[in-house]
């Protein structure tokens, strides 16, 4: 097993004939990633990296099975394309496109919800369960399997947090990135209770930032999880009124920053760590008494 | 994108919100005094440093409007200052409607009291409702903010107008904020908007009109290092005006991360970039974030990039063209990690940059030639 991801996933790429979708088809395909087809309204029936590409969503279910997609198509067509491949029967969505009008990701947000649909992003690096299935721009070489489930917010600082892990010889479960936008599909406490449900998870680290309710709201289900769970939160320096390059990272209300999302989630039970190197070595410490016994 | 107050307005007249009438200095409404003349400013309290004046005609108007101009509003002037016929106020209401992040939905916020900094409204004196995206805004919505208010009557039919002209505005501008604090209850039962504060989300300009001059407002509060590297198509943060280091980074989370890590080494910063979705958009673009970054004049500059999908010997060999574009001053360290970084290391070192392969080195490095000056 593993959570959003895993050995029975059907990949479909929407924009995949877009520079940034040829590029991940093509990644995924080296990387054995079940891509199974892309959508392209204009370019039906044409080939990226050997893989069949469709006219819409409908088509592409239809026709390959599939129940993931991967959204990279232009910020205005986003919502469209998402809305479309939750109507079509996926389960499980990212929608990769930056600068998505905020009231269009409510809309996605909001259906999805109606259907059951687990949706990560926009402005998601997406999710990835090594060796199983990639449903994300990470690179699959740079991880391997394990124990550890990953949920962040950011891509390019999980990447990091999966270097620390390496570095202490600790594989993943599943690496979830949620997305840097104030309005986003999943939040951490619901892939927090995937993770907990899960039996290739053992441990999970939380990444979060300044600005949003996500990481609080998680703490709740930090108290009441099995697992233990360490988590780091980034912008401590942050300078108030200023976007962090995340348009949902932003200095607000005092629990809404560093020291208020630490102080909860250690309340709740977490290993809260203040440099992002040191999440391997917690993980080693809370680990311990398990690998002991 | 924060809307001056005239600019909301004109806004909200489109849609059929009730506002004073008015006119931008040296224009007056076309209406007996007196009048009100406001300092439009991004900034709020604004009343509180001087920016709200009362005349009762042109001439006296024309002596505040002069002092007006001169002030500083958190380091802003007025470039504009509108003028209003004053109202007649038997009450004030607030009522707003807002993005609930974590809720995923619009929000209506209303309290009896107009006027209040919202963030410090009492608890329990400010409703709440979240407005399903799907359902959209109905009459038992609105009918909960009138009985919240206390309003009925002339007034309470007006309301339900405001309430819905917001909703529309909200939906078809897509707003992120629309705020009209207060709404004024005149004697005779009447409404209109005193204030409006709307701000509109940057990523939806391309489907509705532009607002005339709204860019420049908004734009005013940038610095000019964090113009250049936004002109760039990058995300430039001013940290410590004193600071002695500048970080470029290739992600937003990175970004955090390396600014709190370069801190807690009691090292000084004095901005950071995030290139994000910039990061392989050519040398070019990469020299003008360094030209900004040379502008500044750092004691030393940290690139900081990991990735796992773009390519970093391409990244190389944009910073080896953007230094070339603007060489950077003082020391250069460059930490490259991912997908062909070995290649894009030995390219970097053969160019003379002190180049890393981890975080940690680059960091201790960095703390060492801060010892050194």
């Amino acid at each position: 097993m593993a959570i959003l991801v895993d050995g029975n996933s059907r990949i479909l790429i929407q924009g995949i004939t877009g520079h940034t979708g040829r590029n991940l088809a093509q990644k995924m395909r080296s990387e054995e990633s079940p891509l199974v087809g892309g959508v392209s309204p204009k370019r039906a029936g044409e080939e990226v990296s050997e893989i069949p590409v469709f006219a819409s969503c409908y088509e592409a279910v239809a026709a390959t099975g599939a129940n993931c997609s991967f959204v990279s198509v232009p910020a205005p067509l986003a919502c469209e394309a998402a809305l479309e491949a939750i109507d079509a029967g996926v389960s499980t969505l990212v929608v990769y496109t930056e600068g998505v009008p905020v009231m269009d990701a409510i809309r996605v947000s909001a259906y999805a919800r109606s259907r059951g649909v687990r949706v990560l992003g926009p402005n998601a690096a997406g999710c990835i369960s090594p060796g199983l299935a990639n449903l994300s721009d990470l690179n699959a070489a740079l991880l391997r399997r394990g124990p550890i489930g990953i949920v962040s917010k950011s891509g390019t600082l999980t990447y990091e947090v999966i270097e620390t892990l390496n570095a202490h010889g600790l594989g993943q479960s599943t690496v979830a990135c949620l997305g840097g936008d104030p309005v986003v599909g999943m939040s951490h406490g619901e892939v927090l209770e995937l993770f907990e449900a899960d039996p290739d998870t053992e441990a999970v680290v939380l990444i979060g930032e300044i600005g949003g309710r996500s990481e609080l709201d998680a703490a709740d289900l930090v108290a009441r999880m099995r697992k233990p769970v360490v988590a780091y939160i980034a912008g401590l320096h942050a300078p108030p009124g200023k976007r962090m390059g995340h348009a949902g990272a932003m200095l607000g209300s005092p629990e809404e920053n560093v020291p208020g999302k630490r102080a909860a989630l250690q309340t709740a039970g977490a290993s809260v760590v203040n440099d992002v190197m040191g999440i391997g070595e917690a993980l080693r410490r809370v680990m311990a008494p398990a690998g002991v016994g | 994108m924060d809307l001056l107050e005239y600019q909301g307005k004109t806004l909200f007249h489109r849609y059929g919100i009730p506002i004073p009438k008015g006119a931008l200095w040296p224009e007056i409404p076309e209406c007996a005094g007196p009048f009100v003349l406001k300092a439009q400013v991004a900034s709020g309290k604004r009343g509180k440093r001087g920016g709200i004046r009362f005349a009762d005609d042109r001439k006296i108007a024309g002596q505040a409007v002069q002092e007006m101009e001169s002030l500083s509003f958190e380091g802003e002037t007025a470039a504009t200052i509108y003028v209003e016929q004053c109202l007649d106020i038997a009450r004030e209401i607030y009522l707003a409607l807002a993005i609930d992040r974590d809720r995923r939905c619009p929000v209506l916020l209303a309290s009896a009291e107009g006027g209040i900094d919202v963030e410090d409204a009492p608890e329990g004196s400010l409703l709440r409702l979240p407005i399903h995206p799907f359902l959209g805004l109905r009459g038992f919505h609105i009918s909960a903010v009138a009985r919240w208010l206390g309003v009925e009557g002339q007034t309470g039919e007006q309301l339900v107008e405001v309430v819905h002209a917001l909703y529309a505005l909200m939906l078809s501008e897509d707003a992120e904020l629309v705020e009209i604090n207060p709404l004024v209850v005149s004697a005779d039962g009447s409404v209109v908007a005193a204030d409006a504060k709307v701000s509109l989300d940057d990523n939806a300009a391309f489907r509705r009109h532009p607002v005339e001059g709204a860019s420049e407002s908004s734009a005013s509060r940038r610095s000019s290092f964090e113009q250049a590297v936004a002109d760039a198509g990058a995300v430039g943060i001013e940290i410590d005006p004193d600071g002695d280091i500048i970080a470029v980074v290739s992600g937003a989370g990175l970004m955090m991360a390396t600014l709190d890590i370069l801190c807690e080494a009691k090292l000084r910063v004095r901005a950071v970039v995030d290139l994000g979705g910039s990061v392989l958009a050519g040398g070019e673009v990469l020299g003008r974030v360094f030209q900004a970054v040379v502008a500044a004049g750092p004691r030393a500059t940290f690139l900081n990039a990991y990735m796992h999908t773009a390519l970093c010997d391409e990244l190389a060999r944009m910073m080896i063209e953007a230094q070339r574009i603007a060489p950077l001053e003082g020391r250069v360290l460059v930490r490259l990690k991912g997908r062909n970084s070995d290649v894009g290391r030995s390219l970097l070192s053969d160019q003379g940059f002190d180049v890393f392969e981890d975080l940690g080195p680059a960091i201790e490095t960095l703390t060492q030639a801060r010892e050194l000056v």
